[in-house]
């Protein structure tokens, strides 16, 4: 286990997916790959080998939910936390996205500067209860 | 000088800002101009839809690069929308359409900040009174279950004067939902509330407390001397009990103690450390959680920078090749102002020999480098948090909270050379209550005390953090606005002195009013402290002597 290095990040909104690249890349020393799409990520996540997915929510066309379910059917999920990230602040829709197969939610608004710091610690998190 | 890692990722930032600011502007020109088609023919239904998907967008993008209020006020439209598309409520749907015709508002913070933006509700509760002034997204939000609908109102106007968001429920359900679609800063319950479905006020509570994440701050207006039910109200999160009859201005002076915390300036910290790296590193950590910090790689200038940026706390490297990090603090404690300043040292060597040295010769805590973020963070937040409650203790008049009188001279004397130095404008005001003898001896002086407290209250929830306020002698305030021209400081008091007339006092069963007179002045580059606060006194006198319950400028 060598510790939280890439990130396949699906957002359709540019500006987001801009900041966020900064955010994990710069400021986390992360390596990103942004897809636009569901289908984009679908693609392209195979040869990528993602540590940790984290994918918006509501994307036109193929939704959050809809592209971890695509996801899952081409790479293997195994020890990959899968981070939802929504503009929506209702409890009830993040234990929706929990049951899904979410490991955790981050909501927007999201603070630039600790992004990566959540994204590590969900996935250290993650992988001291799968090996506790 | 040369441009660091943290400089450059800073930089690019601030360019993603700008041009996302680029971006909303045109996307809220977009916006308006679909609203605006909804009032042709056409597919309503399709634009209400590209509508709700730009307001969700909006909703999460534009806090994420600082327009947070912006944001806000999407995602409570976003929610309005929705449950107006659900219900086909005509009236609804034209409330939201008003919200997205007036959201470019929030692009000008200059005219927002003068007229809040067009009241944006997060409602659409039907049994739901607001107060008339009380939507702006920028206030605390407050919940206020009551079944007396007069009192209801009466106290979400006064708490409206203080500047919180104040909305009325006298249903639980109504009061669910409004907390289930957006949690509020803060819930006021009525312990004897009982609506037609038979709910009560705390089972209410419980079940608001159960649906969100973080403990609701709620105050029970009821006081109950049962043990049973003080037990479950504390389980509930009621962190405090108002007696009744209620008194709303002592029920807003307890808000504003409970929630002071979240508009605190943030801690301020120094770093001295002769290893650049290291500095840049653990700045980000700290600002990452909300510190002001400076760094410094030059030791010998530390009280210079000391003097200008007053910190909370020190946080200094032990080995240093100029003078060691004990040495530095030894000098630091030379100096009486700097005697309460907390010292945490850094050191690359878990040395315990080290340890106790530096720990004997001025210092509170020592940490190993390298240091985990949550460590670093939660050592200075335990030291600041407590270096600032023992310097308010000390400073702070006991019945106000605000600072005393020798101590607004010294922070007025701090305040104006900064402005000469930053060349803004910096105005001074004298307030004085009126007629308050005629107060302590008609009521007594707890109720003098009460009056002062109010009016202390008021001041400190409206004016902004960066001014100070001042308990200068018994009715007496003293007020220093920083970067504020004369008029704005006189409409700033006038309006506050409109607030406070307003308020009405319970004494022996009648209640009374009290109002006050201010003397409000620009400094100019001659003025010294004790000039400015002669010429300003001079000028409250004046007030005085035109009939009081006034505001005299030059």
């Amino acid at each position: 286990m060598t510790g939280l290095q890439r990130v396949l990040h699906v957002e359709d909104d540019e500006s987001i997916s801009a900041i966020a690249r900064v955010a994990l890349e710069s400021i986390g020393g992360l390596q990103v790959l942004s897809c636009t799409s569901g289908r984009m990520a679908v693609e392209q996540a195979a040869a990528f080998e993602p540590d940790l997915l984290l994918i918006d929510v509501m994307m036109p066309g193929m939704d959050g939910p809809a592209t971890l379910a695509a996801l899952a059917g081409v790479i293997d999920l195994v020890g990959v936390p899968v981070v939802f990230m929504t503009a929506k602040t209702q409890p009830a829709d993040h234990q929706s996205y929990i049951a899904l197969g979410a490991t955790a939610v981050i909501v927007k608004p999201f603070d630039p500067m600790t992004l990566a710091g959540k994204l590590e610690s969900i996935w250290t998190g993650f992988h001291g209860a799968q090996s506790g | 000088m040369e441009h660091n890692p943290v400089d450059i990722v800073q930089e690019r930032l601030r360019q993603l800002r700008e041009e996302y600011s680029q971006w909303l502007v045109d996307e809220l020109a977009a916006l308006a101009t679909d609203a605006e088609e909804l009032a042709g023919g056409g597919d309503r239904d399709a634009v209400w839809l590209t509508i709700r998907d730009r307001l969700h967008k909006l909703a999460g993008g534009a806090g994420t690069f600082g327009f947070v209020d912006l944001g806000e006020a999407c995602r409570a439209l976003e929610i309005q929308l929705d449950e107006a598309l659900a219900t086909s409520s005509p009236s609804s749907l034209a409330e939201v359409r008003c919200g997205v015709m007036a959201l470019p508002g929030f692009l000008e913070p200059a005219r927002a900040s003068i007229e809040p933006a067009k009241p944006v509700s997060a409602l659409t509760v039907q049994t739901a009174l607001t107060a008339p002034d009380a939507t702006s997204a920028v206030y605390p939000r407050v919940y206020i279950l009551e079944d007396d609908e007069a009192l209801g109102r009466q106290l979400c106007q006064i708490l409206a004067s203080f500047h919180y968001a104040a909305t009325l429920f006298v249903d639980g359900l109504a009061l669910q939902r409004a907390c289930r679609e957006r949690c509020p800063d803060a819930l006021i319950l009525d312990l004897h509330f009982a609506d037609d479905g038979g709910a009560e006020g705390l089972a209410i509570g419980e079940a608001i407390q159960h649906e969100t994440t973080v403990q609701l701050p709620i105050f029970a207006t009821e006081e109950s001397q049962r043990f049973d039910v003080q037990l479950r109200a504390v389980r509930a999160g009621v962190v405090g009990f108002l007696a009744r009859p209620l008194d709303p201005i002592r029920l807003a002076e307890m808000l504003e103690v409970h929630l002071r915390g979240h508009r605190a300036a943030p801690m301020r910290v120094l770093m001295v450390d002769d290893d650049a790296s290291t500095l840049d590193y653990h700045r980000l950590v700290l600002e990452t959680a909300g510190f002001a910090v400076t760094i410094l790689d030059r030791p010998e200038l530390t009280l210079e920078v000391m003097e200008s940026f007053a910190p909370d706390v020190l946080v200094l490297d032990v080995r240093m090749p100029q003078c060691s990090g004990p040495e530095l603090a030894q000098i630091v404690r030379y100096h009486s102002r700097w005697l309460q300043v907390p010292i945490v040292y850094l050191s690359a060597s878990g040395d315990a020999r080290a340890q106790l040295t530096a720990m004997t010769k001025a210092g509170d805590d020592f940490m190993v480098k390298p240091i985990a973020p949550e460590a670093l963070v939660a050592a200075v937040t335990a030291r600041a948090r407590r270096a600032r409650t023992l310097a308010m203790a000390l400073s702070c008049d006991g019945l106000t909270g605000l600072l005393k009188h020798a101590d607004i001279k010294e922070q007025l004397s701090a305040a104006l050379a900064q402005a000469r130095r930053r060349q803004q404008p910096l105005c001074v005001v004298m307030l004085d209550i009126d007629h308050f003898k005629r107060v302590n001896d008609t009521y007594g002086h707890l109720v003098g005390d009460e009056v002062i407290r109010a009016l202390a209250s008021l001041l400190d929830r409206r004016l902004r953090e960066s001014d100070l306020i001042g308990r200068y002698g018994g009715e007496e305030f003293l007020l220093v606005l920083n970067d504020c021209e004369e008029p704005q400081a006189v409409r700033v008091v006038d309006e506050l002195r409109e607030a406070f007339a307003r308020f009405s006092f319970l004494a022996e069963q009648q209640s009374f009013a009290c109002t006050y007179s201010a003397g409000v002045l620009q400094a100019n580059a001659e003025h010294d402290v004790e000039a400015l606060i002669g010429k300003a006194d001079q000028r409250l006198y004046l007030a005085k002597s035109e009939g009081r319950n006034r505001v005299v400028a030059g």
